[in-house]
């Protein structure tokens, strides 16, 4: 049976109430959106500015072969939105049929519509930032020429790991988006994760999830490297 | 740094994930709970090592009608049934080895594989999930081939121009040539071409034009054919006109964007034109060679008209003879589209194989929501069970048991047991394992016990065996005789319930009867070992761990058995000690030390260390919860160990010479690097109550190594 698989931070719903005392996200006033399996059309979308799709899961079988599962039911075509073509990550020991499979896909796409990138989804741990880096360099050599790649970050990087790991990937990526939530809720404690966020020499967005609370602090709009948000969509957040 | 919160869950799952990698599942058998929702991709699957799942379980099965069951699990297990077929090739785990990384009864995949799925292989090129009209490019091409080959009313150099242009022809389907390109005339030297050539041509231009999505031109080249001698041609351009119409209802159907598979279609006109086509396709050819397809096709098209009445009765018709079609897969495959097309939507059929399913899903816990499902509800269904009145019966029970939990019910709607061999099979056995499962919710331990032993022998394959184990290893269990399931009379023979209770529940004797037992496989000799090894040293029981202690055994079991233990190795209880931070000699020294005085602070904080860089904080940490197999009490006396508790009780003591009181004082801080969670166990305290100690190390022992080495409060 079919459920919701969210981003990965999602994927454990923790508790973590709603940290401030702000309004919730709405979709309609943003430009730019996170499309997942199972999240319903909606008039928003073909409006958007930017459109973050969903196209495949990448990770290791119960045999441990790496391998690709196609998702998200829209064939390319022409849209107005720019796109980034996402996959969920668990695994980076991909085979070259993996990076092949993937850029035949990014062809057919970019023959059909404006293509901003690939996104990658990964949940690398602190520890393993190094690898990831260099599985990025890797990943961005296989693109063709034209192609953004563009990661989602955890918060805990914000915390944990050190600045310079993360700018390590200020020269591979070209942009990372901090996932603001955990669950349904935004983090507990996100203004100190924002302020170590003001530190990086890295372009970077912020997912925020539709329906969280979400207050912008002040600062933010005064980093040159904040390039916006992106809203996570649900099928039945709350209408404010 | 201040600390910024992280939770706990995430972490503790980061780390089976991590495990999870390293192939290191077997271990987690120790901590089911946690390796369940490691694996899931879902929130949160529920207890896996129980027969009660009552939530969604994700891939992970049970091996009979199970609300927990991923709906393709039941129904295939109702299609095996349908056909008397059952279960082929399974064999039962003896012993763990690397490949044997299932966490709860079976895997999904395992299921399909044991109904006929070839298992997949990794260099296929098209993605799972994926398919298009571009899947038959390859096989369309070796029929054509073959056709042309078997054709005697051409010249050869006929044959040799038609088989040199069906090699060399491209589309928009093939990685190299992304766009459409003109058709070339394949007979263009040969001269005066006889009519079949020419008609192998214009198949060759409609094929062309079909996967380049040129439909229009594809269907005229296809008409062309409905005449021709060639009996190959004509059988196949009927087929793949019927395609051409299908694909050319489908342009647009998922332009928008939508993250469902929502099918909106506005070429209605060709959408019923192909239904058209295919139909008369089968009505000519019912044996045809596409006819599987066409049918197939044929559902596609319901799906896509959103013709649920349609599709639910193609698929009732499928359904009894799945396990007799031609296709190996056939069961998994029907299962699979069933679940992705039919399932889970308004409207739902009257077929009582599908009904019982989507019944079985209403059963289903879904986070905190409990089921609703009346019993007016099923009732209703009455008339749609007959002829089927056994299944009807069954989920009765079932919905008594997990609807109502009204046990007493269950086991009234069960009646009472049939004599002989279970049959229907997988139906029968559903049933017998809800009598126990019903004796075992009411506490009836002894009589869940009877019918579990009562069922063993009726069990038909290794999954059903395991199974029914797991309900006697948990009835026992709970009944306080857990070491039946390791005395020889009463042996249980799965290595996977023996070892979640020798790591969970198990105390010292039977430990130690593992240990020594030569039936014990090795890696459960290796766990025997270590847990009994570990629990003396960590819960008080010294002067056994110094009787039990066997350097030599520890190396052996390293050696021998491998993967149950991955991750902690057997070795590390020979731990040699350390010069720093904290000078300790080895562990078996610090227990000689403990065994003489078991408050020693030197060999407290000792094993503290031994425990901090064995990374084993988190080895005896969990428990499974109290409704899954090994969710008792330990038998193993004693508490589990926590360094943060020992370190606080260190510091609280006059008695604590100033240098351990410091060291303790110092690992308290650390407890909680680098994120603000507590990896030393016992309880949590606050951050005022962290940065209380970090100044009190600041200050009163400010001229210790470890006053002057810490930067930060956590």
């Amino acid at each position: 049976m079919k459920r919701l698989r969210l981003l990965s931070a999602l994927l454990l719903l923790c508790a973590a109430g709603p940290s401030l005392a702000s309004e919730s996200v709405r979709a309609r006033d943003y430009d730019a959106y996170w499309l997942w399996a199972g999240v319903k059309a909606r008039p928003e979308l073909e409006k958007a500015k930017t459109l973050y799709l969903l196209q495949g899961e990448i990770g290791p079988d119960r045999f441990g072969a790496i391998r690709l599962k196609a998702q998200g039911a829209t064939e390319p075509g022409p849209h107005a939105p720019a796109l980034w073509l996402v996959y969920r990550v668990r695994g980076l020991d991909w085979t070259p049929e993996i990076f092949a499979a993937l850029n035949r896909r990014l062809a057919r796409w970019r023959d059909a519509t404006r293509v901003a990138g690939v996104q990658i989804d990964f949940d690398a741990s602190t520890h393993g930032l190094e690898r990831y880096a260099a599985f990025l360099a890797e990943l961005r050599k296989a693109l063709p020429e034209g192609c953004g790649l563009s990661v989602t970050g955890l918060m805990d990087w914000a915390s944990q790991a050190s600045l310079e790991d993360i700018d390590r990937l200020s020269g591979t990526v070209d942009e990372l988006i901090f996932q603001t939530y955990r669950g349904r809720e935004t983090v507990k404690d996100i203004d100190a994760y924002l302020a170590r966020l003001g530190r990086l020499h890295v372009p970077f967005r912020l997912g925020l999830a539709e329906g969280a609370a979400w207050s912008a602090p002040a600062t933010l709009a005064r980093d040159p490297h904040f390039l916006g948000y992106v809203v996570f969509l649900r099928n039945d957040a709350p209408t404010p | 740094m201040t600390g910024v919160t992280r939770s706990i869950t995430s972490q503790a799952s980061r780390r089976t994930r991590r495990l999870l990698r390293l192939g290191a599942l077997p271990l987690l058998l120790l901590f089911p709970h946690a390796a369940a929702k490691a694996c899931a991709s879902g929130p949160d699957t529920g207890p896996v090592w129980t027969l009660d799942h009552r939530q969604y379980a994700d891939d992970i099965g049970l091996p009979f009608l199970s609300p927990g069951n991923d709906s393709r699990i039941n129904l295939q297990f109702l299609m095996l049934d349908a056909s008397s077929r059952r279960l082929a090739g399974l064999k039962p785990t003896v012993d763990f080895t690397p490949a044997s990384t299932v966490t709860g009864l079976f895997d999904k995949t395992d299921l399909d594989t044991a109904c006929g799925r070839a298992p997949r292989t990794p260099d296929t090129p098209i993605a799972d999930g994926e398919g298009s009209r571009c899947l038959s490019l390859e096989s369309g091409k070796r029929a054509f081939l073959e056709a042309a080959r078997a054709e005697g009313a051409m010249t050869e150099s006929e044959r040799a121009a038609l088989i040199e242009a069906r090699n060399g022809l491209t589309s928009s389907c093939d990685a190299k040539s992304a766009t459409a390109s003109p058709a070339e005339d394949p007979l263009a030297k040969v001269a005066k071409p006889s009519s079949t050539a020419r008609d192998f041509a214009a198949y060759l231009a409609g094929a062309k034009a079909f996967y380049d999505g040129a439909f229009d031109t594809a269907l005229a080249q296809f008409a062309s054919l409905a005449k021709s001698q060639n009996a190959w041609l004509r059988e196949t351009a009927r087929y793949m006109s019927a395609r051409a119409l299908l694909n050319k209802a489908q342009i647009g159907a998922f332009a928008d964007f939508d993250g469902t598979a929502e099918p909106k279609i506005s070429d209605k006109t060709s959408l019923a034109e192909a239904e058209n086509a295919f139909k008369a396709y089968l009505a000519d050819y019912p044996t045809g060679r596409y006819a599987a397809s066409a049918q197939g096709l044929m559902r596609r098209i319901y799906w896509l008209a959103r013709d649920k009445a349609k599709l639910g009765a193609a698929y009732a018709s499928l359904l009894p003879h799945a396990g007799e079609a031609r296709a190996a897969s056939a069961i998994p495959d029907l299962a699979d589209e069933i679940d992705l097309k039919f399932i889970g939507e308004k409207g739902e059929s009257r077929d009582p194989t599908l009904l019982a399913v989507a019944d079985l899903m209403r059963m289903r816990v879904s986070g905190d929501k409990k089921p609703d499902f009346p019993a007016k509800d099923l009732e209703a269904q009455a008339k749609d069970f007959a002829g089927r009145e056994a299944l009807f019966d069954y989920l009765k029970a079932a919905r008594a048991y997990y609807v109502d939990g009204d046990f007493a019910q269950t086991l009234k709607l069960l009646g009472e047991p049939s004599p002989g061999a279970l049959s229907p099979l997988y139906l029968a056995f559903s049933r017998e394992t809800l009598r126990g499962q019903a004796l075992m919710a009411q506490g009836q331990y002894e009589k869940a016990a009877e019918q579990w032993r009562r069922l063993l022998p009726l069990a038909a394959d290794p999954w059903q065996k395991e199974a029914v184990e797991l309900g006697l290893a948990m009835s026992w269990e709970r009944l306080g005789t857990v070491n039946k399931v390791f005395l020889p009379e009463t042996r249980i023979d799965s290595p996977r319930i023996r070892a979640i209770l020798l790591g969970n529940v198990a105390g010292p004797i039977l430990l130690r009867m593992a240990v020594e037992n030569p039936d014990s496989t090795p890696a459960e000799r290796r766990l025997a070992r270590f847990v009994l090894l570990f629990k003396q040293a960590t819960r008080g029981q010294y002067a056994n761990f110094l009787q039990d202690y066997n350097a030599e055994g520890l190396r052996k079991d390293e050696a021998e058995a491998h993967s149950l233990m991955d991750s902690y190795k057997s070795t590390l209880l020979l731990w040699p000690g350390s010069k720093t931070p904290y000078p300790c000699p080895a562990l078996h020294e610090v227990i000689k030390e403990l065994s003489a005085n078991a408050n020693s602070p030197h060999g407290l904080l000792c094993l503290g260390e031994f425990m901090r860089v064995t990374d084993l904080d988190g080895f005896d940490s969990t428990h499974p919860p109290a409704e899954e197999l090994g969710g008792s009490k330990s038998i193993f006396p004693g508490e589990p160990f926590s360094r943060g508790e020992i370190y606080k009780k260190l510091f609280a003591e006059a008695s604590t010479p100033e240098r351990d009181k410091a060291y303790a004082l110092f690992r308290l801080v650390n407890c909680y690097a680098p994120a603000g969670n507590n990896t030393c166990g016992g309880k949590d305290v606050d951050l005022a109550q962290r940065k209380a100690w970090y100044d009190l190390l600041k200050s009163r022992y400010g001229g210790t190594p470890w006053a002057k080495s810490l930067k930060f409060y956590w």
